[in-house]
Parts: structure tokens; sequence; C-alpha cells
């Protein structure tokens, strides 16, 4: 869907397939009702977000339990398309055994896991995207 | 391996980019959303928007303004962040935002990017990490070791 001034609304399966392409997204989490921003990679997983933090680190303390937004941009420049996808809603940690074995499998990891790495999800609740035309590309 | 950037080098990256991330609070719930910039040499941040999203709300809060990049001759990854207030800027009254503007403050998105508002920086924090394998897998570059 394409409104009259170019922004065209993605749907969820859009968005999807924009995040699969990408490495860094940037989470927004509250601390003590003030916003932060991390840069993060992550990977997209049976429609979740799955990162990985160091045990005892301020996000691993910020993030757990809460409501998290994410999100994901890209620029083609070829092409001149640029799009932003915001996922937002909780982050829990990962763990049950078989979950993580199955996590650590994915490719997001190159080595095995190490004890001290926490994994999160974040379980979507809503996700919005957007792409358009970028209209002028001199700065 | 994470090294702390200085404020001056944090300031020097801000205005090397021109996409980034403002974070904010709406009903105790985080928001992220990318705009266009531009930063003068104190680290005040710029941006524009259009009435009616979530970010033209951000008058009057705390919000924190995220860009990253990598350097991929040193193969490392950075990410700077400006926290600070966010304020609603009328162009007839504000000479620093008629400066930025001067400048080329440009909005990639379509349609009318009306509303304009400032960052003050507060905080500026930035952090490179370091990073020994395969320079093309970006992965594990950041992963929120921070403190």
């Amino acid at each position: 869907m394409t409104a009259a001034d170019g922004m065209e609304v993605l749907d969820p399966s859009q968005c999807w397939a924009l995040m699969r392409e990408a490495d860094v997204g940037r989470l927004a989490v509250s601390v003590a009702n003030r916003p932060d921003i991390f840069p993060i990679n992550f990977i997209v997983d049976h429609g979740t977000v799955v990162f990985r933090t160091a045990e005892g680190t301020k996000l691993a303390a910020a993030v757990l339990g809460t409501s998290v937004a994410f999100e994901v941009d890209g620029y083609d420049y070829v092409a001149g398309i640029a799009w932003s996808v915001v996922v937002k809603g909780r982050a829990t940690e990962i763990k049950r055994m078989q979950e993580l074995f199955d996590t650590a499998e994915l490719p997001l990891f190159p080595w095995h896991a190490a004890p001290k790495h926490r994994f999160v999800r974040i379980v979507p609740e809503e996700i919005t995207g957007r792409r358009f035309r970028v209209i002028t590309r001199a700065r | 391996m994470l090294e702390r950037l200085s404020e001056l080098e944090c300031i020097s990256r801000l205005g090397t980019g021109c996409v980034g991330r403002v974070g904010f609070i709406v009903d105790g719930k985080p928001e992220v959303l990318p705009v266009n910039y531009a930063c003068d040499a104190t680290g005040l941040v710029v941006f524009r928007t259009v009435s009616g999203t979530l970010l033209s709300l951000v008058d009057g809060q705390f919000v924190v303004f995220e860009v990253d990049g990598i350097d991929e001759t040193a193969q490392a990854g950075w990410s700077v962040c400006v926290h600070g207030g966010a304020q609603e800027v009328f162009l007839a009254t504000a000479s620093t935002a008629q400066k930025l503007a001067d400048r080329g403050l440009i909005s990639w998105a379509p349609g009318p990017r009306d509303r304009w508002f400032s960052i003050t920086p507060l905080v500026i924090t930035g952090r490179r990490i370091s990073f020994t394998g395969d320079v093309t897998k970006f992965e594990g570059w950041f992963e929120g070791i921070v403190s």
C-alpha cells in the first residue's frame, strides 16, 4: 500500500523479509523511565527477534521482562530506496535448554554459547514498516 | 576490544552521519524511530518530523539520539548516543535551527516535515568495538557490553 505522498506501508511479511537481510538493529529500552538505545546484532527466528547480551551488563539488567522497541533500517544506494521496521514487544530470556540449544544452532553465533551469555527473545506485539524512495540524497 | 570515545570524538562522528535514531518514552514504553538530522559543534542535534507521528510528541521530553557506523578499514563498529532534552524549534525565532537549516538538514522521506525539534545534549557517550574476526561478518560487534 502506497500513500499519495509515496510512503509505502509494509505488511508484516515484508517487514520480516527486510529484517532477515540486516545484521544490526537498535534496541530502545526504558531505564528508570528514561530512554536508551543499544545497537545489537540480531537474527530473526520464527517470527521473533533474538540477540545475546553478556551477563551483568547494563543492557541485560534493563531489558529482561520489559517492553522494548527494536528498529532496523536500510538504504539501497543503487535503487535510492530507504526502509525502516519497528518491532515492539516484551523481551524475555531464553532459558529452556532445548530452546537455548536450538538458538545456539542459529547463525547468530559463530562459536558455542559461552555460559556467561544471555539469550534474549523479543516476541512482537506489533510490527510496522515503511519504505520510500529517497527524495534527496545529497546533504 | 571496547574503547570509550571522548566527547570530542563523539561529536566529530555525529557530524559524519545523516541518519540517526531517536529513542523516547510514550506511556512508559520505549519507542524508536529513524530520522535525518544535522548537528553543531556542541553536539546539539536537530531533526524534522511531521504532525501526527509519535515523534511529534517529544517536546519537553528527555530523549536519546543514537548514530552508529562501521570503520571498515579498522575492523571496528562504533556508536554514539546523545542524551538530552528535546524541544520544538520554531524557525522564525531560533537562529540555531536556521543555521542548521543553512547547513543542509534534508529529509529523505516524502511529504512535508514541517515540525523541527532540537536535542540539547546533557550527556554524550560513545564507544568503539574492535573486531578481529572475519571482517565481512559483522556478527558480535554489539552485544550490549556497555558497562
